[in-house]
């Protein structure tokens, strides 16, 4: 018994240095420069850190480079899928008040600069007597994807588990796949991508998507590096109102995070659609038609700063 | 193995690095921030348990999780408190410190107090909560009624007078694990055989096998506090992964075949010429060659 | 080799470009020069910088350098007509010029690609279309299109060009530098005007003849499918192929029209390429017209007709003064209507009419690749919001303006150089009139 209390002690305390290591590690993230206040990283195997407690620690200078959430598969392996899965997104069109939290939440888990985004939220209005709406838009990942007909070197590729992804280390930059994709979804590298230094020096991966090139085409990748450890796209979990539902067609079950539901009665039961279904691309998002709002509309022009705001000026004269 | 624990180290690192950055930036300020922690005990049918302590912290108008916060686990017997051990909330903000039941409580036992207690640091205030239970235990079974109906019979047995007893009147809630979350389908009450029996729906799928993973939890009990049980049965639909392949089309890596063989006759016929042409060029060169000579 | 009289007299005549450079031709490939030199600065801040120097964004992602490649490979027609469709029919009078023709050909086949290649964001991986390649995309089809059509051209210019390499290499009066001399007999392959090699290349240049039209025909249409395979309005039409290629012929047959005019002011070449060829050539140029302006009417009025809510939106901006509305006017009454006037009054039915209309006509064109790139791809399927401001709209910037500019130079400056290394009227072709033809022959037995 004693014995037992013994080494289940030590071995806690093994792993509080490892949380200290944490710390440091997070000390170094979040002075800015990161790995820039480390003296002679080269010669010495250890770097000194300030921890939040405020004593100096020493830290592994190997871990300080993790800074990412996940660490992507191969190249060769990302392009098979998940077996076995087959990801559907469900977006609940009545819950949306342009909160934005999925922009920024996609923002950080990507390390995209502040003006790109992967995601948009756009205002749309079906008919004169129609009231506005909210509209969310990720890539559909298509299953008859127009982008993925015309990569002239393969760079983009559908995978067997439903998604769509870009290997940018293949792509030429052609910007072909963005003419052919109807719904505007991709964003191209115009410049170097404005990325910390330690995020540039990651393994790239196109599950992760992480680091950005130049030059090269990148979207929306419905986070299978956070699939793979049966976590959901920090989108999802990042909206206060759950408009986002996430899960496995084949296990036929969509969750926002905290409501677990069946994905075919729920678009059974609400009207479920897919945008623009006549144009034959077969997404994998699903919408549920703006019914029994949880907000009005104007709500979601609340808090935007006048630069967001800005971007929705010509569609607001229309309304 | 090796690089899979690594990795999970890596993971684990990446999220703390994440998840820290609150409390550094709140570290800056003077307030002190309160925390809140809540403590779970989880009976699993393996007679292991679950001390499971949610920690929060008050940042402005919310309470959020928080890693790497060390929670300390505490038994009270006879009002003596011994410590079990500690373990850190990760990023959900749940510490799990899973321990031997038959050690700690046994079958005739009438309650025992579990703590769980968070010291506090310059920044954060500390917390404790406490949770009583006795000892129960639920199983899982599935009953093929005939080939379309399926029911899953629940049983749970709990201490009661120092031997293990069927309880009633308890509500059971049935789950079926899923990639990112856990499916309810259904809920019962058990009976006075303590019996609960849910209806199951066959049209879900499995894994390859057609395996499903149930699980069964006893929430928030009085008198138990959570008894959980799971079980795979073979009640699901198979996939089979060379289905999960789409048919191929225009977007497959591979051309289709009527494509492949127009460019290959159309290329052909064109470069073919250019070089019967150029043969021609070669030819010209010769002829002249020999004329000069 | 002899040489028979009148190759001799038209040698004498034309072989003044290839002796000596005259100051103004000095200056004028020194400004070229200039020229090219500043789009090479644009291509410099292109490369360092990235394609933010251009006006090309995340809404419009291409922009005027893929109007310069539809309209480089449009005026590549030029030779691929004169030399395909009017050599088959054996025209005589298509003689004179077929040189320019040609040259016309390979070298706007040559810059066009160049123009698609700077819309591609990394150039350092070109060679993934080679180790990856995915016969589904009109991309690849346009590689192997163009490629396959760039090298038929350039067999068939050397083709013609071989009798004249034979009669530069022996003819002692031409008073050119030993090096280029020893080029010529590289390049006139020992061609010894023998009945056999004759044969030869005449078989040869009848396969190409044959072989050139359709190859220009399926380079412009996969060309046009690079838009006509989208799903975007404007684009996504069934016409889109036959109409690039209509165009394009068009097109090329205006630029043919400058080049004849612009040589025979130069060159005094008025004895052979004459009034009555501006008449020929022009004749043609009118019923292009008419097929051009059919099938633009054809596009706007089933899509008007329909008047769908996509088509609609791209109509709009066409016909609305603010946006393109002037541009769009201009396209069509200086594409369709001045060169079909022209030509149909007789009175204006000159050389130098004709030219004018076709100059303004070349200018259309281009107007009008860029009216069917840029207003397509500023209306999407789905609102343009939620975007940076700055992406809604494309605008033309200074690094784009200077590389097409270079473009265009580079193409004027091929030319140039090309005209001092080969005369411009092909002199074996145009010495031989049939009896000529079997008069030597008897001599070389
Ligand atoms: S931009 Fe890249 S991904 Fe897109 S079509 Fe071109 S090569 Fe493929």
């Amino acid at each position: 018994m004693e014995n037992r209390k013994q080494t289940e002690s030590r071995d806690q305390s093994a792993r509080r240095d490892f949380i200290k290591i944490g710390l440091g590690t997070l000390a170094a993230a979040s002075c800015g420069g990161g790995l820039c206040s480390c003296k002679g990283k080269q010669e010495k195997d250890t770097i000194e850190l300030l921890s939040p407690e405020g004593e100096v620690i020493e830290v592994p200078a190997h871990h300080v480079k993790h800074v990412h959430k996940t660490v992507g598969v191969s190249r060769e392996e990302a392009r098979k899928g998940i077996p076995g899965r087959k990801f559907v997104m469900v977006i609940d069109l009545g819950r949306c008040k342009n909160a934005r939290n999925c922009i920024t939440a996609c923002q950080k888990m990507h390390h995209l600069p502040e003006d790109k985004e992967w995601i948009s939220v756009l205002l749309m209005k079906d008919s004169e007597e129609a009231s506005p709406y909210w509209f969310p838009k990720t890539c559909f990942h298509c299953d008859n994807p127009p982008c993925v007909k015309v990569c002239p070197v393969d760079a983009t590729f559908k995978r067997s588990d439903g998604l769509v992804l870009i290997d940018t280390e293949r792509c030429i930059g052609c910007k072909f796949c963005m003419a052919a994709c109807p719904y505007s979804t991709r964003v191209f590298n115009w410049d170097e991508p404005e990325q910390p230094e330690e995020i540039q020096a990651l393994d790239y991966s196109p599950e992760t998507s992480v680091p950005s090139k130049i030059g090269t085409v990148e979207k929306c990748d419905f986070c299978p590096d956070m699939a793979r450890m049966g976590k959901l796209p920090d989108c999802v979990t990042a909206c206060p109102n759950g408009v986002f539902y996430f899960g496995d067609e084949n296990e036929d079950v969509v969750t926002n995070g905290s409501e677990t539901v069946r994905f075919s009665e729920l678009i059974r039961d609400k009207s479920g659609y897919r945008y623009m279904e006549d144009l034959g691309t077969e997404p994998r998002v699903y919408y549920l038609p703006p019914r029994d709002r949880l907000f009005p509309w104007e709500r979601g022009l609340d808090d935007l700063s006048d630069d967001i705001k800005d971007r929705f000026k010509d569609v607001l004269e229309d309304i | 193995m090796r690089s899979k624990f690594i990795y999970r180290y890596i993971v684990l690192l990446g999220c703390l690095v994440l998840s820290l950055t609150f409390l550094k930036s709140q570290d800056e300020g003077v307030e002190m921030m309160r925390s809140r922690l809540s403590l779970t005990v989880i009976q699993k049918d393996d007679n292991k348990i679950d001390l499971q302590a949610d920690f929060r912290v008050r940042k402005e108008r919310s309470y959020e999780r928080m890693a790497g916060v060390p929670v300390i686990f505490l038994i009270s017997r006879d009002s003596i408190n011994e410590e079990i051990g500690e373990a850190l909330t990760n990023e959900d903000g749940a510490a799990i410190l899973e321990i031997e039941a038959a050690d700690w409580i046994a079958v005739d036992t009438q309650t025992i107090t579990f703590i769980a207690t968070y010291e506090g640091n310059d920044s954060i205030s500390p917390s404790d909560r406490d949770a009583t239970v006795m000892r129960a235990n639920l199983a899982l079974e599935g009953l093929e009624l005939d080939s379309a109906q399926k029911q899953v019979q629940l049983t749970l047995i709990g201490t009661e007078d120092g031997t293990m007893k069927p309880v009633a009147s308890a509500e059971v809630n049935l789950y079926l694990k899923r990639l990112f979350s856990n499916y309810k389908v259904g809920s019962a009450e058990t009976d006075d055989d303590g019996i609960a029996l849910v209806d199951f729906p066959s049209d879900f799928s499995g894994d390859r096998d057609g395996n499903l993973d149930l699980i069964a939890m006893v929430e928030d009990h009085d008198l138990f506090s959570t008894v959980r049980t799971a079980r795979k049965l073979e009640w699901g639909q198979k996939i089979e992964e060379g289905e999960q392949e789409l048919p191929p089309g225009l977007w497959s890596t591979d051309a289709p075949m009527w494509m492949l063989i127009t460019f290959i006759v159309l290329m052909g016929t064109v470069w073919g010429h250019y070089i019967v042409i150029v043969l021609n060029l070669f030819k010209i060169k010769k002829e002249g060659k020999i004329l000069t000579s | 080799m002899t040489i028979s009289d009148k190759a001799k007299t038209l040698l004498s005549e034309f072989s003044g470009p290839l002796e000596k450079s005259t100051t103004i031709s000095k200056i004028w490939i020194f400004f070229l020069v200039l020229l090219i030199a500043w789009g090479m600065v644009g291509l410099y801040y292109q490369v360092r910088y990235g394609h933010v120097v251009t006006g090309m964004r995340d809404h419009v992602v291409w922009g005027i350098f893929i109007a310069n490649f539809i309209f480089f490979i449009g005026i590549s027609y030029a030779g691929a007509v004169i030399s395909g469709v009017l050599h088959l029919l054996k025209i005589e009078w298509r003689k004179p010029f077929i040189r320019i023709a040609e040259l016309i050909t390979v070298i706007a086949t040559i810059i066009g690609p160049v123009f698609i290649l700077l819309c591609v964001g990394r150039l350092d991986r070109l060679h993934h279309l080679i180790i990856y390649p995915r016969l589904q995309s009109p991309i690849t089809w346009d590689v192997l299109a163009i490629s396959t059509y760039l090298m038929g051209s350039i067999l068939l210019l050397y083709l013609a060009l071989i009798r004249d390499f034979a009669i530069y290499r022996d003819s002692p009066e031409l008073k050119v530098p030993n090096w280029q001399r020893k080029w010529y007999r590289w390049l006139a392959l020992g061609f010894r005007n023998t009945p056999e090699q004759n044969r030869r290349i005449e078989i040869s240049m009848q396969l190409l003849a044959i072989m050139i039209i359709p190859l220009a025909i399926i380079v412009h249409s996969v060309l046009s499918w690079i838009f006509g395979m989208t799903l975007r309005p404007g684009w996504h039409s069934t016409i889109f192929g036959p109409y690039f290629v209509l165009a394009a012929i068009y097109s090329g047959t205006g630029v043919l029209i400058i080049a004849m005019w612009v040589f025979r002011k130069i060159y005094k070449l008025d004895e052979y390429i004459q009034d009555k060829h501006f008449t020929y050539v022009g004749y043609m140029l009118l019923v292009l017209a008419a097929g051009y302006g059919y099938f633009t009417f054809s596009e706007y009025l089933t899509h008007w007709y329909g008047s769908e809510h996509w088509d609609m939106e791209v109509l709009h901006k066409l016909f609305n003064w603010e946006e393109y509305g002037g541009l769009f006017l201009f396209a069509n009454l200086g594409g369709i209507v001045l060169p079909m006037l022209i030509v149909a009054i007789p009175s204006l039915r000159k050389p130098g009419w004709i030219t004018f209309g076709s100059a303004v006509m070349v200018l259309a064109m281009w107007v009008k690749r860029y009216l069917i790139i840029v207003p397509t791809l500023e209306t999407p399927l789905l609102p343009i919001q939620d975007t940076r401001v700055e992406f809604v709209y494309y605008s033309i910037t200074w690094v784009e303006w200077s590389l097409t500019i270079g473009g265009l130079a580079t193409f004027l400056l091929l030319f140039t150089l090309a005209s001092k290394f080969v005369t411009i009227i092909p002199v074996a072709e145009m010495s031989e009139t049939k009896a000529e033809s079997v008069h030597l022959k008897m001599e070389t037995t």
